[in-house]
C-alpha cells in the first residue's frame, strides 16, 4: 500500500516507507518513564506521521524500511501512523526512495512545531535584505514577516527574494520557535510562488480565548484590570538595549543610557483575561506623549497610566508569546475603543450564530 | 517574568446573578449561576443609582441593562481603601467594577449577593456599550451551549468543545445542566435579546461622532423595554421604572403619563398595586 492510498484508520497496513526524521520524547506513565519515538515517514505518494512505541536501533533518518502490522489512527484531526510491539519493521539497507513531499496548507495561527514543514499563503511585509558572511562565503538573508487573516509570523528567506506586499503561496517553510513566537523560514528546497489578484483581510479582530497558539499581530478589545504598581520609566543601555538598574551598564559601564517604559498590566475581555507588556513605543502615542519627552513626563507615567489605561476598555494590537505553555502578550499599539470598533464586534460577534 | 494565577473576573449581568441558588465550596464558596458559571469575582458596568455612606459603610446600586447589582465597601479593615475610592462616586455617574461576590441566605432560602469592590473606575457611555455587548456575546454562547446539552442526554464536555465551544463553555454548560436543569433559559436569553443599548447620552448629538446625527429616544419604547425586561415573575416595580426613568432624563410626571399611555394602549397592566407586566 502507499501513502496516498491511506484513506482511513486502518489496524493491519504494510508499507515500504523511508524514515524522514526519528525524534524521541520522554514521558511519564503510572508504570514510569517511558520512550517513544516520532517524526515522519515518506513514499513516491507523500508523507505521513508516526509516532513508535518500539522502535528498532539501527534504523535512521533515510533508511527505507519495510513496515508490516502498523495502524493508522486520526490525531488532531489527521491521520497518524503507529507502531506498537505488534509491527515488524524490517530494514531494507542499501535501498533509496523518491519521496514526494506533501504539505498541509495551514493557516498561520494553527503552525506549530509539531508539524516542521508547512505550505502558506500570505502576504509579505517589512522585508529587509541582510547581507552576512558564512564559512567565508557571501550570504543573502531577507527578513520580514507574512500575513494571512489569522496571525502574522516572522519569516526568514535564504537567498530567495520575495516583494513587499505580494501575497506568495510558500510550499515546504521549516517552521520554528524564536523569541517565543513561532517563525517560518525559506530554504534550498522551499517553493515560493506568486498568487496574483489574492485578497487577505488582514484586520484579525479576535477574542482572547480563541486565541491558543503564540499568533502575532492581533487585535483584541478589552477592560485593563490590574497595572503592574512598577510600570513607568526605566533606563536602558544605549549599545546592549538591556535595562539599567544600577547607575551604568556593568557590561558598557561608558554607554550612554536612553529612557524607555516598561508597564505590565491584565486585560480582560469578557472571554478570558491575559498578561500584557507594553513598552514605549505603545505607551507614548496612547498617552500622547512624544518620544523627546519622556523626561519631562518621567515622573508622571505611573499615574498617567493610572488614570488612561487602569479601568478602561482599550482596542490593542498584540503579539501573543508562549512561555512554559502559558501565553501572554506583547503590545504594539493600544487606542481607546470607538463605536467603529464596537460595530465590529457585534459583526463578529453575529457572524458565528 | 513569574506570575501569580488570579480567579477570573466573569462579565455576568445581575440577573444572573440575582437568579443563582448554589454555592460551592464551605468558607470562601463560589456561585454556580443558572448558566453555569462558577464565580467569586465579577467584572460589571453599569450607572449608579443609589448610594449611601455613614462611618462605617459605603453602599452603592448599580443598574446594569436589566437590573441591578448591590455594592458595598466598609471603611474599616483591609478594605478602607477602597471604599474611600466608592466615596468619590455619585447618582447617575457610570462606573466599571471588579469585585468579589459576598452571598447570604437567609431563613426562608433565598440567596442575596453583594459585591465588594477591588476596583472601581468611571467610564464613558461607549464603555458601558462595549461590556453590554460583550457580555450578551458570552452569556448568549452559555445559553447556546446549554441549549445542545439539552438536546443530547449523552452530551459531554467533549461533545461541545467538539462543535466548537471552549473548555469553559462547555464546563459551564454541564455545570449548569446539573444544578439548574428547570431554569428558564428561554427567558433569559430573551432579556439578554431584548436589551436597549441606546442611553440617555445617545439622545443627545454624540460629540465622538462624526456624522453629528441625533439619535432620538422613543421614551415610550424605553419605558415599555424596561418592564419587559425586568419583570422576573411578579410585575416590574414602579420604583424601580422611576430611577430608571429618571436616569433617562424623563421626569416622574411624563413617566406617569406614559405609564398612562402605554395602559391604555394595552401594552402594559398593572398586575399589583405598584407593579407593571407588559402584555
Amino acid at each position: 500500500m502507499k501513502i496516498d492510498e491511506i484513506l482511513n484508520e486502518n489496524n493491519n497496513l504494510d508499507l515500504k516507507i523511508k524514515i524522514l526524521s526519528v525524534d524521541k520524547r520522554e514521558v511519564t506513565t503510572s508504570k514510569g518513564n517511558t520512550i517513544y519515538y516520532y517524526g515522519l515517514v515518506g513514499d513516491e505518494t507523500g508523507v505521513l506521521s508516526y509516532t513508535a512505541w518500539e522502535f528498532p536501533t539501527p534504523v535512521k533518518a533515510g533508511d527505507v524500511v519495510e513496515i508490516k502490522y502498523a495502524r493508522t489512527k486520526e490525531y488532531n484531526g489527521r491521520l497518524r501512523l503507529y507502531f506498537d510491539s505488534k509491527t515488524e519493521v524490517i530494514l531494507k539497507p542499501g535501498e533509496t526512495m523518491d519521496v514526494k513531499n506533501t504539505y498541509r496548507e495551514e493557516k498561520l495561527q494553527e503552525i506549530s512545531l509539531k508539524i516542521p514543514f508547512v505550505s502558506v499563503t500570505g502576504k509579505v511585509t517589512g522585508m529587509v535584505k541582510k547581507e552576512y558572511n558564512k564559512d567565508g562565503r557571501n550570504l543573502v538573508i531577507y527578513n520580514g514577516f507574512i500575513e494571512d487573516d489569522t496571525s502574522r509570523v516572522r519569516l526568514s528567506s535564504f537567498g530567495k527574494e520575495l516583494e513587499n506586499n505580494k501575497v506568495y503561496k510558500i510550499k515546504g517553510a521549516k517552521v520554528s520557535e524564536f523569541n517565543k513566537q513561532m517563525e517560518l523560514s525559506i530554504g534550498d528546497k522551499t517553493e515560493v510562488f506568486l498568487v496574483n489578484d489574492a485578497n487577505i483581510d488582514l484586520e484579525r479582530n479576535y477574542k482572547i480565548a480563541e486565541i491558543t497558539n503564540p499568533a502575532g499581530s492581533i487585535n483584541i478589545m478589552g477592560f485593563v484590570i490590574t497595572l503592574g504598581t512598577k510600570s513607568g520609566i526605566i533606563k536602558r543601555c544605549s549599545i546592549c538595549n538591556k535595562p539599567i538598574t544600577v547607575s551604568v551598564c556593568p557590561d558598557h559601564p561608558d554607554a550612554k543610557t536612553v529612557l524607555d517604559i516598561f508597564s505590565y498590566f491584565t486585560v480582560d475581555d469578557g472571554t478570558k483575561y491575559i498578561q500584557c507588556i507594553a513598552g514605549k513605543n505603545a505607551i507614548l502615542p496612547f498617552l500622547n506623549i512624544e518620544n523627546d519627552e519622556i523626561a519631562k513626563y518621567a515622573g508622571d507615567i505611573y499615574s498617567k497610566l493610572n488614570d488612561n489605561l487602569y479601568g478602561h476598555a482599550v482596542k490593542m494590537n498584540v503579539d501573543f508569546i508562549k512561555k512554559d505553555n502559558e501565553l501572554s502578550t506583547r503590545v504594539n499599539s493600544i487606542s481607546s475603543i470607538n463605536r467603529e470598533d464596537i460595530k465590529n464586534d457585534i459583526l463578529l460577534n453575529n457572524s458565528g450564530d | 517574568m513569574a506570575y501569580t494565577k488570579r480567579e477570573n473576573s466573569y462579565w455576568i449581568f445581575s440577573r444572573e446573578l440575582k437568579d443563582s441558588n448554589i454555592l460551592e465550596g464551605e468558607e470562601k464558596p463560589y456561585v454556580i449561576t443558572p448558566l453555569g458559571t462558577k464565580v467569586k469575582r465579577i467584572l460589571i458596568t453599569g450607572k449608579i443609582t443609589h448610594k449611601s455612606s455613614d462611618e462605617k459603610m459605603v453602599k452603592i446600586t448599580v443598574m446594569d441593562y436589566i437590573g441591578s447589582f448591590y455594592l458595598t465597601g466598609f471603611k474599616t479593615g483591609f478594605s478602607s481603601e477602597i471604599s474611600e475610592e466608592m466615596d468619590k462616586f455619585d447618582v447617575n455617574d457610570t462606573v466599571v467594577i471588579m469585585g468579589k461576590i459576598n452571598s447570604f441566605k437567609n431563613d426562608g432560602g433565598i440567596f442575596y449577593f453583594s459585591i465588594n469592590p477591588e476596583m472601581i473606575k468611571k467610564i464613558s457611555e461607549l464603555e458601558r456599550f462595549f461590556w453590554g455587548i460583550r457580555t450578551a456575546y458570552v452569556s448568549k454562547r452559555k445559553i447556546y451551549a446549554i441549549t445542545e446539552v439539552h438536546k443530547d442526554e449523552n452530551a459531554t464536555e467533549e461533545t461541545l468543545v467538539k462543535l466548537g465551544y471552549t473548555v469553559d463553555e462547555a464546563a459551564d454548560a454541564m455545570r449548569s445542566k446539573k444544578y439548574y436543569n428547570d431554569y428558564d433559559y428561554e427567558s433569559y436569553l430573551n432579556t439578554v435579546s431584548a436589551i436597549n443599548y441606546e442611553t440617555p447620552e445617545e439622545n443627545k448629538t454624540d460629540e465622538n461622532s462624526n456624522s453629528g446625527n441625533t439619535v432620538t429616544l422613543n421614551l415610550d419604547s424605553f419605558v415599555l423595554d424596561y418592564i419587559k425586561n425586568n419583570d422576573f415573575g411578579p410585575g416590574c416595580k414602579y420604583d424601580d421604572i422611576i430611577i430608571a426613568a429618571s436616569n433617562a432624563g424623563i421626569s416622574r410626571e411624563k413617566l406617569d403619563e406614559i405609564l398612562n399611555v402605554l395602559g391604555s394602549n394595552g401594552d402594559i397592566y398593572e398586575v399589583s398595586l405598584k407593579r407593571y407586566k407588559a402584555l
